[in-house]
């Protein structure tokens, strides 16, 4: 082959050349319009995804506001702790070193692919929460490993700090993140987003809105790999308000200490203003539990309990008041004028009404008592026969006038009204008429008759003051006025007390304690101290005696109800104890350590001080 | 010896060169500004090394007559061949395939001169055809002589580099006058041989053209790149974000930014008019080769120039098609302004080859 050969014949290949021009003007053009679409049609798009791609916000949660008891004294605050989380979109970058991570903050096998099944359906926005409450030695391996670990974020996390563990559990409440219900109803809806750790129970859900702070959120530069490499923005978040309650740690204390293993519940409250100086119920569960996201079986634990632990028995349960309600029997006959403190009636430790015979707790009677020796010595008799003289129209009319048998307008959820039976209710509720004899039960606080232990401390507080009925509360209504809250009207009660009515009663109730009555272990010296036990019986004494057992379950209730001092009363209390027996001996002395304590501290040593004097409205 | 360097100076086509080197700096730039916080290597100054080797090869490539080159492809095609066997023998595997063969501190890519042997092998097969149209004979021999480096290539795998065997195959017989039956059988060929191809793709191959199709069915795995690619050309709008200000590029969220994504950086921060303008300058060079082709003096000097431009053609058509979402994601390289001196010098060669052609265009 020469170098000739390679001249000749050039003209039919010179003549296919342009195919060639038309093809590269194609190709041209072609990439012109894809630049053409990218940049300038869509450029906003794809500029919205470039800005979303380098920065990732954060959210730095708001801590919760403090709560404190009314001498400011911190009873929830917050704890700093650090929760391990992983944006969702940053997620399949980081799957691959879940193995590493598992292993490094000694977590089971597979427990971070659970853990992100589990919140799978939460809002793609939101973090997925991979642990929490990080110990220093996880925070510590997170941090050296992380180029292994992109994208993962440490963020600090307050979680609730309850510092007095189970005590005022019912009445604080607890913490929990929002549920999807929540989100939907009024009460949280405009406020919470979903993820929120919300109020769930007592304070923390009632006054969640004024403790909830506004989250913050920090912006950060992230690269491909999702490791911050610069700060962008910080928005700090603002804690929640702190809230002064109305409760006085130290009486609350005391009687969380006297009640040690026993059920119940306890309320103690300023008559004259209703403030509410110590709610609890028993047995008490221990809020920090709740603090981080429970685990499941913690959770299944506290709802299975049989003895239904979240429950709050003060302001949640109703309980037949027994004997207590006697107290109220007596005001309806003075005020009807069908008893007099001159009127007496023979006990002979049992009597026939309607054709069956109802007893007396004293076996052998009371002999010949007036309402004063009936009531120190809570005859059953004098009762009966007053209840059968009253009926059962007027024993529910009086009782309502009292504010029994209602909500109290506590500011706490779920509060249970009680129930006054009355004919009217049986025939609505059972369509049954109404026995005579379930009159003679309600007279002693026994049938139907059901209320809650607030009830029967604000009745008492009420009765002692001549018939001022206030709304217990337990934020105080000067913090109350700056946080735009109000209560709701106090009850306004029908029923115009003559001072005689008072007197009688405060004497009967003082000879209760004072005179070698029922309830003398609740006596404290100097301290003039009123107040009525209660016996009620969980199940027929017949069907007990029958049933032959001596199980915890079928053991009467104790109260002990009561006020003190007797004549400027400044304090009513109510004690309930679930299964306690007699109200003298079991509930009587827990009521004697809430008045000692509020006596030693507000009385004692300080003669003129009236509780906080801030606190304080002009009493009556 | 003056008049001949005279003669250089005077029919050096000064026009193409300068093209080349004003978008060879404009990719150092660009490289500079990708790896900007990548601390590692300085790629942009290796690239000025490779620059300039590649001047000195294009001189090379210039200075000897192409007939000279043509006259010794047996040599030539028998040492691409070789060096692509021992590719296969002696490189190590990197992310599932072999091409690169590790020189001291660098590597060299066999694939990327094999480009340069096939454009002069097929130049030399196909200007010895005397007839109008290519005869079966012609047609078979060049598939063969493209086959032998072709399979080699493939079995690195490397599709997309040895896609790029294609374009001047397809010049070279189009050039030499396909006859209407060859087309159409030629057609009915491909389809047969794609859908057969299809079976025998590996599932990352496949997962690719799906993912090209459809790239947020997998954002973080492969249709990582499409995408990324497409928000950093797209969000450099109009003037783009400047020269180091590209976020999607500093943040490093565009990978292989400086090799095959260079292109993506140039949109991201040049924006829609500097990206339109370095394509012009690509158009440019692609039609000052073919008027070289039209003016040259030979079959020989047309078939080099279409081939080895149309090389360069389909590089630019793959690569910024690929970044701006049009093709799918083949490894292949934007010619002059991806990083890597195998790629810069077998460049180098090809519009060396063009020049030669053109400087020789009276002479005889």
């Amino acid at each position: 082959m020469s170098l000739k050969d390679f001249y000749e014949n050039k003209k039919p290949i010179q003549a296919r050349i342009p195919i060639f021009q038309v093809l590269a003007i194609i190709v041209f053009l072609f990439l012109l319009v894809g630049l053409w679409n990218l940049q300038l049609i869509q450029r906003n798009y794809y500029a919205a995804l470039a800005e979303r791609n380098r920065i990732r916000s954060i959210p730095w949660i708001a801590p919760r506001g403090n709560i404190l008891d009314r001498h400011g004294r911190i009873l929830v605050d917050n704890r700093p702790s650090f929760t391990l989380t992983v944006m969702r979109e940053d997620l399949s970058a980081l799957e691959i070193s879940f193995d590493l991570l598992e292993k490094g903050l000694m977590l089971e096998p597979d427990y971070l692919q659970s853990q992100v099944k589990k919140q799978a359906s939460r809002p793609k926005y939101l973090p997925i929460v991979l642990k929490e409450d990080m110990g220093i030695e996880d925070i510590s391996f997170v941090e050296s490993h992380r180029s292994e670990l992109p994208a993962i974020e440490v963020v600090p996390y307050p979680t609730r700090n309850y510092g007095e563990q189970e005590v005022a559990a019912h009445l604080l409440g607890y913490v929990g993140e929002i549920s999807q219900r929540q989100l939907e109803s009024a009460e949280f809806k405009n406020y919470a987003k979903p993820g929120d750790i919300v109020g769930q129970k007592g304070v923390e859900r009632a006054y969640n809105r004024i403790l909830t702070g506004v989250d913050g959120q920090k912006k950060v530069l992230v690269d491909s790999r999702g490791r911050e490499i610069g700060l962008l923005e910080v928005t700090e978040p603002k804690p929640g308000r702190a809230l002064r309650l109305t409760i006085d740690i130290d009486i609350q204390r005391a009687a969380e200490k006297a009640f040690g293993d026993k059920g119940g519940a306890a309320v103690a409250l300023d008559p004259r203003t209703g403030e509410v100086l110590c709610l609890l119920s028993r047995p008490a569960f221990n809020p920090n539990s709740f603090a981080t996201r429970i685990s499941g079986k913690d959770w299944s634990c506290l709802l299975l309990d049989p003895g239904k632990l979240l429950h709050n028995r003060a302001i949640q349960s109703r309980f037949s008041p027994g004997s207590v309600f006697k107290i109220f029997m007596a005001v309806a006959g003075l005020q009807e004028g069908i008893l007099t403190p001159e009127s007496t009636e023979v006990c002979h430790g049992s009597a026939i009404f309607y054709g069956r015979r109802f007893a007396c707790w004293k076996k052998g009677g009371h002999g010949r008592v007036n309402l004063h020796q009936a009531i120190i010595h809570s005859c059953n008799i004098f009762f009966y026969r007053l209840g059968r003289s009253l009926g059962i129209e007027k024993i529910a009319d009086y009782s309502k006038a009292m504010g029994l048998g209602e909500r109290t307008g506590i500011d706490l959820l779920g509060e249970d009204p009680g129930l006054i039976p009355s004919p009217d209710w049986k025939k609505r509720v059972y369509k049954t008429h109404w026995y005579p004899g379930e009159t003679i039960m309600v007279a002693i606080g026994q049938g139907s008759l059901s209320l809650t232990p607030l009830q029967l401390a604000r009745a008492f507080g009420g009765l002692a003051l001549g018939g001022l009925y206030k709304v217990p509360h337990v934020v105080p209504t000067s913090e109350l006025h700056q946080i735009g809250a109000t209560l709701p009207p106090p009850f306004e009660s029908k029923l115009i007390l003559e001072s005689e009515t008072v007197n009688i009663i405060s004497r009967g109730l003082w000879g209760v304690v004072n005179e070698f009555g029922t309830g003398r272990r609740a006596a404290i010296e100097g301290f003039d101290i009123c107040g009525k036990t209660g016996t009620a019986q969980v199940i027929g004494r017949l069907a007990r005696t029958a049933a032959n057992s001596s199980r915890k379950e079928f053991e009467d209730n104790a109260w002990f109800v009561g006020f003190a001092p007797r004549d400027f009363p400044e304090i009513a209390v109510a004690v309930f104890i679930e299964h306690g027996g007699h109200g003298g001996s079991s509930a009587a002395p827990i009521f004697r350590e809430i008045c000692q304590v509020y006596f030693d501290k507000y009385k004692k040593s300080q003669p003129n001080t009236q509780l906080n004097q801030e606190l304080t409205s002009p009493a009556l | 010896m003056l008049e001949r360097t005279f003669l250089f100076f005077k029919d050096f086509d000064w026009f193409i060169f300068s093209l080349t080197l004003i978008l060879a700096v404009i990719g150092i730039t660009e490289i500079y500004s990708a790896t900007q916080y990548d601390k590692s290597d300085s790629f942009y100054l290796k690239q000025i090394y490779f620059l300039i080797l590649g001047l000195i090869i294009m001189v090379f490539a210039v200075s000897i007559d192409y007939h000279v080159f043509v006259e010794n492809v047996p040599y030539i095609y028998i040492g691409t061949v070789v060096s692509l066997i021992l590719v296969l023998i002696i490189a190590p595997v990197v992310s599932g395939t072999r091409g690169w063969i590790p020189m001291g501190t660098f590597k060299i890519q066999p694939t990327e001169f094999a480009k340069v042997a096939i454009v002069l092998t097929l130049a030399r097969l196909l200007s010895e055809s005397r007839t109008e149209y290519l005869t079966f004979t012609d047609i078979f021999k060049a598939c063969l002589l493209i086959g032998l480096p072709l399979g080699l290539v493939l079995l690195q795998p490397d599709l997309g580099s040895a896609l790029t065997f294609f374009p001047p195959l397809a010049v070279g017989l189009l050039l030499g006058g396909l006859r209407r039956k060859w087309i159409l059988s030629g057609i009915v060929l491909s389809v047969l041989i794609t859908s057969l191809g299809w079976y025998n793709l590996k599932p990352y191959q496949k997962e690719r053209i799906y993912t090209f199709l459809e790239p947020e069915r997998d954002p973080r795995g492969h249709g990582y790149h499409a995408i990324q690619s497409r928000i950093a050309v797209g969000s450099g709008g109009l003037l783009g974000k400047g020269i180091t200000q590209g976020s999607q590029t500093a943040l490093g969220f565009l990978p292989e930014r400086h090799t095959d994504f260079i292109f993506s950086v140039v949109g991201e921060e040049l924006g829609f008019v500097g990206s339109v303008a370095i394509l012009g300058l690509y158009f440019l060079i692609i039609m000052r080769a073919i008027h070289i082709a039209q003016t040259a003096r030979d079959k020989l000097g047309i078939y080099l120039t279409l081939g080895s431009i149309s090389i360069i053609l389909f590089h630019v058509l793959v690569n910024v098609g690929m970044v701006v979402g049009l093709m799918p994601i083949t490894g292949i390289t934007l010619p002059l302004l991806s990083y890597g001196g195998s790629s810069m010098l077998s460049t180098f060669i090809l519009l060396g080859l063009i020049i030669n052609v053109r400087m020789r265009r009276y002479i005889y």
